[in-house]
């Protein structure tokens, strides 16, 4: 089982830029472009984030993937849109959610998962006096990542088992040995971390 | 939070993601698949109670967040708090909430009855509320037309509630210390 996250290795300005920026620029872009109902404007930032692309190095496939996936709706929209109110709305509704969706890529595209998380769990420093707890947060993002493969492991050795017994079809037989399963295995977990001396308390 | 706690919260949000590893099946007109992941978001909230559930559901979305594609066809990062589907996402935390929160309260007088409602409850007042309200902001729709769009998911949800249902039944006799 195969986890890859989207980020490139290239390096390009945009790649080198502090992530925490980019963040902030992804969110304060879009802030704006969602109270924004000037066709020009909304043209104007999907230029610039198509722009961006081709800065960053990517070619219109990339742009094309990123928005594969809901064409159709956009599609749809757009029809929707021309049949109860005007065409220009239409290109609005459509051309800013394009936008969005671009720029959010192009943040996925050149920034790799450790350096995001890294960046956010520097804001969960800031949330310190709220009660969070940085090291715990931190416990439970890398723990839940192991668990993944862990899970993953559990579901093909139980599907090889029942189907050993020739009843495999019946998704109550597959889930509750999976489940039972998982929850023993969290138990373990819990009590090596703690036979270690992970400070519980803190 | 004890160790025990956060390693029920981090099993949880793992749970959630292997659940995208399934093959979403498409809704017609809206973006927004039916997915099996909103199996253990039910899960998590009958498993965890109100708080670690809502923990749970926010360690997934932040990780998702972070880039990893753990939603169903490998769709990840952070353009997806973007896309048509994010007020849904938002809706999975709330909805883990509910669950647990309507659990915790009539966790002594549980009845067959009750938990389809709760389970219910937790997946169109949590889920759908959030997801509704963004979509037709978002898309620029009525909010009665998206409702009418979201009739689609009714017949998804009956048999995930089914499953989950079951799912509860059968741990109660196999795991008694599992459930409160």
């Amino acid at each position: 089982m195969k986890i890859i996250a989207d980020h490139t290795l290239d390096t390009s300005f945009i790649h080198g830029l502090w992530p925490g920026f980019k963040l902030t620029v992804l969110f304060g872009f879009n802030l704006f472009l969602f109270f924004i109902n000037r066709l020009y404007i909304i043209i104007t930032a999907l230029v610039i984030t198509l722009l961006l692309y081709k800065v960053a190095g990517f070619s219109s496939i990339r742009i094309w993937q990123k928005v594969r996936s809901v064409w159709v709706f956009f599609a749809v929209l757009f029809v929707f849109h021309l049949f109860f109110s005007s065409w220009q709305n239409s290109l609005i509704v459509v051309l800013r959610l394009a936008s969005l969706l671009l720029l959010a890529g192009l943040f996925t595209l050149t920034t790799p998962s450790s350096q995001i998380m890294e960046t956010l769990e520097r804001y969960f420093i800031g949330l310190q006096s709220f009660g969070a707890h940085p090291a715990k947060i931190s416990l439970a993002l890398s723990l839940t990542l192991r668990f993944i493969p862990i899970l993953g492991q559990i579901i093909h050795e139980v599907h090889e088992a029942q189907q050993a017994r020739g009843s495999e079809g019946n998704i109550m037989n597959m889930t509750m040995p999976m489940i039972i399963r998982t929850l023993k295995i969290s138990e373990d977990v819990a009590s090596a971390i703690e036979a270690r001396c992970y400070d519980n308390d803190a | 939070m004890t160790i025990k706690d956060i390693v029920s919260i981090a099993l949880f949000a793992a749970i959630i993601a292997t659940l995208g590893l399934l093959p979403p099946i498409p809704v017609p007109i809206i973006p927004v698949p039916v997915t099996a992941q909103t199996l253990g978001v039910m899960l998590a909230g009958v498993f965890l109670g109100s708080i670690r559930a809502f923990y749970a559901v926010l360690v997934f979305l932040f990780l998702l967040a972070a880039g990893f594609p753990l939603l169903p066809g490998g769709h990840g990062g952070i353009g997806v708090f973007f896309g048509p589907t994010a007020g849904y996402l938002i809706g999975w935390a709330l909805g883990a909430w509910l669950i647990g929160l309507l659990y915790e309260i009539f966790c002594n007088s549980l009845t067959s009855v009750k938990e389809i409602i709760f389970l219910f409850l937790g997946s169109i007042i949590g889920i759908y509320c959030p997801g509704i309200i963004w979509l037709s902001y978002e898309a620029d729709i009525s909010i009665y037309q998206v409702c009418l769009a979201n009739l689609f998911f009714i017949p998804g949800d009956i048999i995930k509630v089914t499953i989950v249902f079951f799912i509860i039944r059968r741990l109660r006799k196999a795991l008694p210390n599992a459930l409160r």
